[in-house]
């Protein structure tokens, strides 16, 4: 139950954030509604949501489904082993490195290295199939966004040394 | 009519335009499998290329770029969860779901076969409705716009097998997005934090790929190694297409899903996206077993598949008939008339008869090729499956990751998009759902927008929602589903522990 009244306490706290931010803008003016009417009527039915769970969080719902469609179920999907918090930590650090890092070291360096700790580290393959898998993902990101579409991507240390072999226009 | 119908058969049938239609239909089709870049984005591209082509063959090829990028769109959300456009992001539910019971093939091939047989009624719909729909859609002002939005909001109760105070939190959670960025009325910045990448609220893209995509790289990665290693994509060729029995499941939300489409195409908006929720939500409505919906059934892949169709013909109803964009796509096609020197409106069928006819029947035509082009590669695109997921996850995960940048070349998009990922991820452990908090994102600036008008003439008094006859109606239609959605949560017995 605790543990079923922290959403619910997160949205409280979302809905007094809300309001204190809207509060400053304008609510109401001789023309009509100001920039803060609406987010302020959301910071109330936030507010009221998030109250109603916290009194009642209820019990989890949704229709039970029938015998045949668990079995179903239980055979088609692949059967849940318990959480993997380091693979998830690992991923989780890798997305964001590559969001701040990547137009610093340039896309096919970021792109190399993301493929290569997820593959190698989170996933446990061997280092061969990782720097393969970074490789291709280099290759086919390239070709497809850089040349095909021309969209600009960002240069960095791999894209200088490639052009600077000749490898790369 | 009839003559006009052959004249445009001739037109879209030449040759110059049929390659250019399935040129269209093509580069579409694999801009839509890309994560990222979206239809808009593409047209805007390739709107130069366009310059040296008779006015027809301009328009053909870019709508049939506008239709395959739907399509395409499925694929990746069928194969990979990946939304590869707003109006798919409801495909992802089911057809996932339908992909990891083995039944990628069918879930394709049904929104192929839907797609096309929507987008059919649709062109048919367009040649004899045009006028008296653009009509139509001309009564709608802001109090009705308020009151049908507030009504496809209430939708939410049928989008969700969770309590309906989550998927109202949701609902409002994305309606709160949605304000983020410039008011849309005074113009004043937003809870931008200052910060100029937010000036412009948060794209929808970064928001869909990661609430979505992102956050299911990160489900799966947290399933770790005692999962399955790979998706079962289906074997034989039997079972790469729908069944007998997956027919008579989906003639009827094909059916709903196209008249739905079409119809809420026609309005300035929401469009295919609005479309392809409100169809879910009804075929969740009315199916016999809705608590199949989320694991997989059929219904909620044709009927939203042939919403989205249905609304992209719909959508150029006011483009040709009064010269009205309904959205950004049908913004740019107008651009394109324009360049060409044509402009849309009441009189193009006298001035340019042929323009009209051509741009009608080519998407028929148009929707013929992507049937053609597609449904002999489900069994290549289903080949996906067979990638092992140690690899299939950093794959998504990275697709995701350069294909958000390349929308705007943006790198705080992708800041963005991580951080809806991992949003998104925490949603889910809490038993969030997330399609209503994307159906709250679109409609919330339009709502928002239109509300402020609606009490701007009604100076401040809103029981104009209650004396307009449509906005009455719509807002009795908000109460009755809002009601019935409380009254079935009191009757919902919880789901038994594993």
């Amino acid at each position: 139950m605790v543990t079923a009244r922290i959403p619910a306490a997160m949205i409280c706290l979302a809905a007094a954030a809300l309001f204190t931010q809207a509060w400053p803008l304008e609510r109401w003016s001789v023309q009509g509604p100001g920039e803060g009417f609406f987010p302020l009527l959301l910071s109330a039915a936030l507010a009221v949501l998030g109250l109603v769970q916290l009194v009642a969080p209820g019990p989890p719902t949704g229709p039970v489904p029938s015998p045949a469609d668990r079995a179903a179920a239980a055979a088609a999907v692949d059967a849940v082993a318990p959480r993997d918090g380091r693979a998830f930590a690992i991923y989780v650090a890798a997305t964001l490195a590559f969001a701040l890092l990547f137009t610093r070291l340039g896309l096919l360096l970021s792109v190399l290295l993301f493929m290569i700790v997820t593959v190698r580290v989170a996933e446990r393959r061997a280092w061969g199939p990782a720097l393969l898998a970074g490789v291709v993902a280099d290759l086919a990101l390239y070709a497809v966004f850089g040349r095909l579409l021309g969209v600009p991507l960002p240069q960095g240390v791999l894209e200088n040394a490639l052009r600077a072999a000749g490898l790369l226009r | 009519m009839i003559d006009g119908l052959l004249e445009g058969f001739r037109v879209s049938l030449s040759w110059i335009n049929l390659v250019h239609c399935f040129l269209g239909v093509t580069i579409g089709t694999f801009v839509g499998v890309l994560p990222g870049l979206g239809p808009a984005a593409t047209i805007a591209l390739l709107l130069p290329f366009t310059y040296r082509l008779d006015v027809t063959t301009a328009i053909i090829f870019l709508a049939g770029i506008y239709y395959g990028v739907s399509y395409g769109g499925t694929i990746t959300s069928v194969l990979m969860k990946i939304p590869g456009e707003a109006a798919t992001v409801v495909t992802c539910f089911d057809g996932h779901e339908m992909a990891k019971r083995g039944r990628a093939g069918p879930a394709l091939g049904i929104a192929a076969f839907g797609s096309f047989i929507a987008g059919t009624l649709g062109v048919v719909g367009l040649m004899l409705l045009a006028p008296p729909l653009a009509n139509l859609a001309l009564l709608f002002g802001p109090v009705e716009y308020t009151a049908l939005m507030l009504a496809g909001m209430t939708l939410v109760t049928y989008l969700t097998t969770n309590a309906l105070a989550k998927a109202l939190t949701m609902a409002v959670a994305g309606l709160v997005l949605g304000t983020v960025g410039l008011d849309p009325i005074s113009g004043r910045e937003r809870f931008t934090f200052g910060l100029e990448v937010l000036s412009d609220g948060i794209n929808i893209g970064p928001l869909a790929m990661g609430l979505f995509g992102l956050s299911e790289v990160l489900v799966l990665a947290e399933q770790g190694v005692g999962r399955a290693d790979r998706i079962r994509p289906p074997r034989g060729w039997r079972n790469l297409l729908p069944n007998r029995a997956d027919w008579r499941r989906s003639g009827g939300p094909i059916a709903r899903g196209s008249v739905l489409g079409f119809l809420i195409g026609v309005l300035p908006g929401g469009g295919a996206v609005m479309a392809s929720f409100l169809s879910y939500a009804m075929e969740r409505r009315l199916s016999r077993h809705p608590e199949q919906f989320g694991h997989g059934a059929i219904e909620g892949v044709a009927g939203p598949e042939s919403a989205n169709n249905a609304g992209t013909a719909g959508a150029f109803i006011p483009l040709l008939t009064l010269g009205l964009p309904a959205n950004v796509i049908t913004a740019l096609l107008l651009g394109a008339f324009l360049i060409h020197g044509v402009t849309p409106g009441p009189q193009i069928l006298q001035t340019h008869p042929g323009v009209f006819w051509g741009v009608v029947t080519s998407m028929y035509v148009g929707n013929v090729l992507l049937l053609i082009l597609n449904v002999p590669l489900i069994g290549l695109f289903v080949r996906v499956l067979d990638m092992p997921k140690a690899y299939l996850s950093p794959a998504i995960a990275v697709a995701c990751l350069v294909g958000v940048y390349t929308v705007g070349a943006n790198a705080a998009d992708v800041l963005v998009m991580v951080i809806c990922g991992l949003a998104g991820y925490l949603l889910r452990r809490f038993d969030f759902d997330l399609g209503p908090l994307m159906l709250a994102y679109v409609l919330g600036p339009l709502l928002e927008r239109s509300l402020r008008q609606a009490l701007i003439i009604a100076d401040g008094d809103p029981a104009i929602f209650l004396t307009r006859p449509v906005s009455a109606l719509f807002v009795a239609v908000a109460i009755l589903i809002l009601l019935t959605g409380l009254w079935q949560g009191r009757r919902r017995v919880a789901v038994p522990a594993a």
